[in-house]
């Protein structure tokens, strides 16, 4: 009776050798404050949205997401990313009515983000999260190329296979670089999610088109992956994390360039098809109380918002409410002011 | 929205407060109740002369900007003194524009009761957090963030309460908490958007909370079991065999009861004969009869010594006490009336003109029963043998006084308890409840499979 119980065991045993379960949450330094400051700063990045004026409404984006940037890399210290965030709220929500001030240090950056995306829409995606805006400053070095392969429609591109073929050989360089020094935790499982780009990418350089949408599933399942893993007490690192904790965490910075070299490719390639965070997100902002709104009358089928926007959210017009990051590209290019962002209070929430 | 009908007195309110900021940073300052240079005040000033300009050009709505003017002032005035530090005033004072926003929004394009329970809704926080509970000003902090998101819709709204109750008051379990508050808003919710009346939805509600309160426990052990705890059950050779042994006996008693009492039940249905009512209401008896007394009965004729074990035993050899066929005697006493009655529901929902029509084209009766009648009602039949399997795989009472060993899991929960304890056997629970579930599931979705009749006789 115990034989095959313990064969799967030690078969996973085996095949997650490298994998230790760590039991508490990631911890903020000693007596430090720096989660409040990230309400303070969150909230005034997502306030900024609001205020910037229209006609250099790009730059002062570029502006904020350079802060959002800094400010990460100073709060990476305690607990962020992108998965950090899930498991954190989860922590969090444990330590209420312990801990409470430990409850809000793992809560509030988490509820900042919800928060301001009910109200102001899903502009964190756009205006504040370092992933996004380092894909975002890596894809505009290929912009052109990128560009002429929307218009065509992503049919088998070579650019994209070569980009792939390139991050795959730097990936497993690095790999072979590291695995002779290192034991990975599953601290280090951003490995896991590299390796998953990767293979992605190569998916993508064949079937692009027809795959697209379906792929962008994916976001879904790994949320699942996070939730689970935060129920189940393991620790998951994202890209964009590697300045995290004192040791020198070479795994998610391989993934940081993963993301970024995929981003040459595919912008926003991250946020399309894999970042958990981005389900939650869209769910606030598809009740949120900033919606843009699209004049039909007015528009002449210029189809520039389509191709201006990183996600292909806009089809002539159309805004995929489940894509959009509120970056305002197509609302800053349209020629003749079709959209125009509108806050409506009494929006009343989409029945799911 | 009164200042911009009035444009000449639209400056007045911006440059009072700002007025009142700068003579107290002054007034204060001197007499050094706090610092004005310090960084944090220095930003708040230059924050309210920011808005100060903009209200002054009328970029702004008056009242609001107005509003948040002097709560920033007041924050730059007093915020040291409630606060630690001048981040944690900061991200308070983030908080407060914030709700001052969504009120002032609130007010202005909802209806009044939207603003009502958005006040209400912050007295209720405030008085808990802050008066009837300690050093939870923290959590005061996140529920305001997330009244802000929520104020604006009766739906998100009542979401935001089932969390903030099952995180504060129900915290062990907020869990389980949270499931059950946000199952019960979603079916009342949508009960409501399907035009049912208050008094039906009063029912409901009611009705409901007592289901979830009797639910709530196997929420609770389950959620509070660690993954590592159950597969560590498994592995434990006793339990294994527990499970094993219910499964199988389980298992057998079901058999056994669906090939005689199916069609006694059907002949039950579709016969009449002296002393049928008395017959039917002695089915019930099994359900009726404690299960303990029912154990000690059969223990009384069964086991070994007594009248017809003895004459078992003598005869073929087979004994019943501390056996396997115990087991499945007891579980079979106690099950029967499950199946029996829903196979008569079954059949008996079956028109007798679709059998006489059978008959007439030239099917015996026994193809008929075969043929027509087992398909027709199999959904029915199905579920009876599902109810049956349930009742015999939890069966504990009767088992426990005819066959303590070999055990069956209900027994095997009753041994560990009285030896090692509550906190040991909470993990073998949380298994067996695992299981159960699963199982039940499974069912459930078998009994889907089955042909459903009454669309295929419409056709």
């Amino acid at each position: 009776m115990e034989t095959w119980l313990d064969k799967i065991e030690n078969l996973l045993a085996s095949l997650f050798a490298n994998i230790k379960l760590v039991e508490k949450g990631l911890l903020g330094l000693e007596g430090s404050y720096v989660e409040l400051l990230t309400v303070l700063a969150l909230g005034m990045l997502a306030v900024i949205p609001i205020f910037v004026p229209r006609n250099n409404r790009q730059i002062w984006r570029h502006v904020n997401q350079l802060f959002g940037l800094a400010i990460f890399v100073f709060v990476v210290f305690t607990c962020l990313g992108v998965f950090g965030m899930i498991r954190n709220f989860y922590r969090g929500l444990h330590e209420i009515g312990r801990e409470n001030i430990i409850a809000l240090y793992y809560c509030s950056v988490p509820v900042t983000i919800l928060v301001t995306s009910m109200l102001f829409g899903p502009a964190f995606c756009g205006w504040i999260c370092p992933t996004g805006a380092l894909q975002e400053f890596v894809a505009s070095l290929t912009r052109k190329w990128t560009k002429v392969h929307k218009k065509m429609g992503y049919s088998f591109s070579p650019p994209i296979l070569i980009f792939a073929i390139f991050a795959a050989l730097v990936f497993l360089l690095w790999m072979y670089r590291l695995s002779v020094t290192r034991l990975f935790f599953i601290e280090d499982a951003s490995i896991y999610w590299s390796q998953v780009l990767i293979i992605l990418l190569f998916v993508l350089a064949f079937r692009m088109r027809e795959w697209d949408l379906k792929l962008r599933r994916l976001r879904i399942l790994s949320f699942l992956i996070i939730a689970f893993g935060a129920v189940m007490s393991m620790r998951i690192t994202s890209p964009v994390h590697f300045g995290f904790a004192k040791v020198y965490d070479p795994a998610s910075f391989l993934a940081t360039v993963m993301v970024a070299l995929a981003a040459l490719a595919i912008p926003m390639v991250w946020c399309r098809y894999l970042c958990p965070w981005r389900c939650v997100i869209a769910w606030a902002g598809k009740n949120s109380v900033r919606y843009i709104d699209f004049d039909e009358s007015k528009c002449i089928s210029c189809s520039k918002c389509t191709q201006v926007c990183d996600l292909d959210a806009v089809v002539n017009g159309k805004i995929d409410i489940h894509e959009c990051h509120m970056c305002f590209k197509c609302v800053d290019t349209c020629p003749e002011n079709c959209f125009s962002v509108r806050d409506d209070w009494s929006r009343s929430c989409k029945k799911s | 929205m009164s200042g911009s009908d009035r444009p000449v007195k639209q400056w007045l309110p911006p440059v009072c407060i700002m007025a009142m900021q700068t003579a107290s940073y002054i007034i204060f300052g001197i007499s050094g109740w706090f610092m004005p240079l310090e960084l944090f005040s220095v930003l708040l000033f230059l924050a309210n002369v920011v808005i100060c300009r903009i209200l002054i050009k009328g970029g702004a709505d008056n009242v609001l900007g107005s509003s948040i003017m002097f709560i920033i002032m007041t924050h730059a005035l007093i915020g040291q003194r409630i606060a630690p530090d001048s981040l944690t005033s900061g991200s308070i004072l983030m908080v407060n524009i914030l709700i001052l926003y969504v009120g002032f929004k609130i007010y202005e394009n909802l209806s009044k009761l939207h603003f009502m329970l958005f006040v209400v809704s912050y007295g209720i926080l405030f008085a808990v957090f802050i008066i009837g509970m300690e050093n939870a000003e923290a959590l005061f902090l996140l529920a305001l963030m997330g009244l802000a998101a929520t104020a604006r819709d009766f739906r998100l709204l009542s979401y935001y309460w089932a969390l903030v109750v099952a995180f504060t008051f129900c915290q062990p379990y907020a869990w389980p908490a949270v499931i059950c508050l946000f199952f019960l808003i979603k079916i009342l919710q949508t009960a409501s958007d399907n035009r049912a009346s208050a008094t039906l939805l009063v029912f409901l509600a009611s009705g409901l909370l007592l289901v979830f309160f009797v639910l709530l426990p196997v929420l609770i052990l389950l959620a509070d079991e660690n993954s590592r705890n159950i597969v560590n059950m498994l592995k434990d050779a006793d339990v294994l065999n527990a499970l094993f042994t219910t499964a199988i006996t389980a298992t057998c008693s079901t058999l056994i009861l669906t090939v005689l009492c199916v069609p006694l039940a059907y002949a039950l249905v579709r016969s009449d004969f002296f002393g049928k009512t008395f017959l039917l209401s002695i089915i019930d008896l099994p359900i009726i009869i404690p299960q303990s007394a029912a154990g000690i009965m059969l223990l009384r004729v069964f086991s070994k010594q007594q009248v017809l074990g003895e004459f078992f035993f003598h005869a073929l050899g087979i004994r019943f006490d501390g056996t396997l066929l115990g087991v499945i005697l007891a579980q079979i006493f106690v099950s029967m009336p499950f199946i029996l009655k829903s196979a008569m529901t079954a059949f008996s929902a079956v028109p007798l003109s679709v059998e006489q029509n059978a008959r007439t084209l030239g099917a015996s009766a026994l193809s008929t029963f075969r043929r027509v009648v087992l398909p027709v009602s199999a959904r029915g039949l199905l579920t009876g043998c599902i109810l049956a399997w349930a009742r015999a795989a939890g069966e504990f009472g009767a088992v426990l006084f005819i066959a303590p060993y070999p055990q069956t899991a209900p027994v095997a929960v009753y041994n560990r308890f009285t030896s090692v304890g509550l906190v040991e056997t909470a993990p073998l629970v949380a298994t067996l409840i695992l299981f159960s579930v699963l199982l039940f599931f499974v069912m459930q979705f078998s009994i889907n499979l089955m042909p459903k009749v009454h669309t295929r006789e419409r056709n």
